[in-house]
């Protein structure tokens, strides 16, 4: 006679179920009870931490040549935007997109180099995490850096989709280019490799800068303003997209050891 | 008390709540454990090693409400541990001295206990049974046992054995499948096999 998966699983069930495992010995369980409670107390386990704090703890980690260089970043453009001569604060906004993301990455490879991602992996650091505590502070303050030049920019008389075409498109197209490639590359990534790659791509972004301008001649600021606008918010998805690929990346199954960390 | 209420208590200090979390899953682990091996000493051994890496291993824990299954995978990567360490030691694959010793008394059933025992279930004949179930168990392969542990004993979902394995969801359905396979030719040998 034909019988249906289920009732075979129903009857497989029915059957495993007599198999009762013998009780534990009490005076065993007790004693490990008691063992475990005595050994607990010993432990020091590490404080649940919100998230401002975790960022804040980040952040105490950065190395002081980081702020520094924020500092001289943001010295720099308001240097050159103090000289009246708007073509000269250009050339500063065109520095300061490869500066910031220089600072970015240089954070984030340090946790590549030296074998890092392994130390992070043995000390229960969750190394994802830990990418996306570094990019949340150091997003955060790049983008405070950008607001703060706008605002300055824009008080010296430049527009928007200027100061966009000068800084905000490369830094996202930038770091988001670099973003994959320490995802792709892992613990091969090198940094003086990144800046290679960085100083190519500021070189072969200077020419589109040209054809922006030559663009805003032929259609006028409103069609510019619009074009440089939408490739802008284009590439900010962009550059969101590949920090968050870099964030959820699983790096301990990927050493290429075949070595499995505990849980 | 909840699980995590629990937990976020022993990890802001009150360690000695750890007594209580152990003694709320012991038994859980402990059986897992003694299906998983067979022995009543390696069960010990075992649920021992998976509360010892739960105390080193707690402020790690992130609460999805599902800490039995977070304490499971590690009760299950601790008969791995288990199994791994016996083949190193050349202990024969089959450490179930226990087990092998009713082995003979009551072997892998070569009748239709089972089938039996299913049409009359009586106390006395539990026992019997119990062993060569454990014995069927025994003989499947480490992976396979374990998915059948996970979906017949604890009630898990493929989906959810998938991720206390930590293997895809189409591997979980071939263990399972094989592993249902085998138990039934083993359980029931006379029945006529099942056209799918």
């Amino acid at each position: 006679m034909k019988r249906s998966k289920k009732n075979d699983d129903e009857q497989l069930k029915t059957l495993l179920q007599q198999n009762i495992p013998p009780k534990p010995d009490s005076q065993k369980r007790q004693m490990l009870i008691r063992k475990l409670s005595a050994d607990a107390a010993d432990m020091d386990y590490l404080e649940p931490e919100s998230f401002s704090e975790k960022i804040l703890t980040t952040g105490s980690y950065f190395s002081p040549w980081t702020w520094l260089a924020f500092a001289v970043s943001l010295g720099l453009f308001l240097c050159g935007v103090k000289s009246e001569n708007l073509a000269q604060a250009y050339s500063y906004l065109l520095c300061l997109a490869p500066g910031l993301t220089l600072i970015l990455l240089s954070e984030l490879s340090k946790t590549f180099g030296h074998n890092m991602w392994e130390m992070e992996a043995v000390c229960r650091y969750n190394l994802p995490r830990l990418f996306l505590m570094r990019l949340t502070l150091i997003s955060g303050i790049d983008f405070g850096v950008m607001a703060f030049c706008f605002v300055t920019f824009h008080r010296a008389g430049g527009l928007f989709w200027e100061f966009a075409l000068y800084a905000l498109l490369p830094f996202f197209l930038l770091s988001a280019l670099c973003l994959l490639l320490m995802r792709h590359l892992g613990n091969r990534c090198n940094r003086m490799g990144l800046l290679a790659v960085i100083i190519f791509a500021e070189a072969v972004w200077v020419p589109f800068t040209d054809a922006f301008w030559r663009f805003q001649h032929r259609f006028g600021n409103d069609v510019t303003e619009k074009v440089v606008l939408c490739a802008t918010v284009l590439a900010l998805l962009f550059y969101l997209g590949s920090a968050v690929a870099l964030c959820t990346k699983k790096y301990y199954g990927n050493t290429g050891k075949g070595k499995i960390i505990w849980n | 008390m909840q699980d995590y209420e629990l937990i976020k208590r022993i990890r802001q200090g009150e360690r000695a709540l750890f007594g209580e979390l152990a003694e709320r899953y012991y038994d859980v682990i402990y059986c897992y454990c003694y299906y998983q091996t067979g022995n009543e000493q390696a069960a010990w051994d075992c649920t021992q090693e998976t509360f010892y890496h739960l105390m080193r291993f707690l402020d790690t824990y992130t609460e999805k409400g599902k800490f039995k299954a977070y304490l499971l995978r590690i009760a299950l990567n601790a008969c791995r541990d288990y199994f791994r360490q016996s083949k190193n030691d050349n202990i024969p694959y089959d450490a179930f001295a226990e087990i092998s010793t009713t082995e003979d008394k009551y072997p892998v059933p070569k009748t239709d206990i089972c089938s039996s025992a299913l049409q009359h279930p009586s106390p006395e004949n539990q026992v019997e049974t119990g062993i060569m179930i454990q014995n069927a168990l025994n003989q499947l392969p480490e992976f396979q046992r374990e998915t059948i542990i996970l979906f017949y004993y604890y009630g898990y979902k493929q989906r959810e054995i998938a991720k206390i394995t930590g293997v895809p969801l189409s591997t979980v359905k071939t263990r399972l499948r094989a592993a249902t396979e085998k138990l039934r030719d083993t359980l029931f040998p006379s029945e006529e096999r099942r056209i799918p």
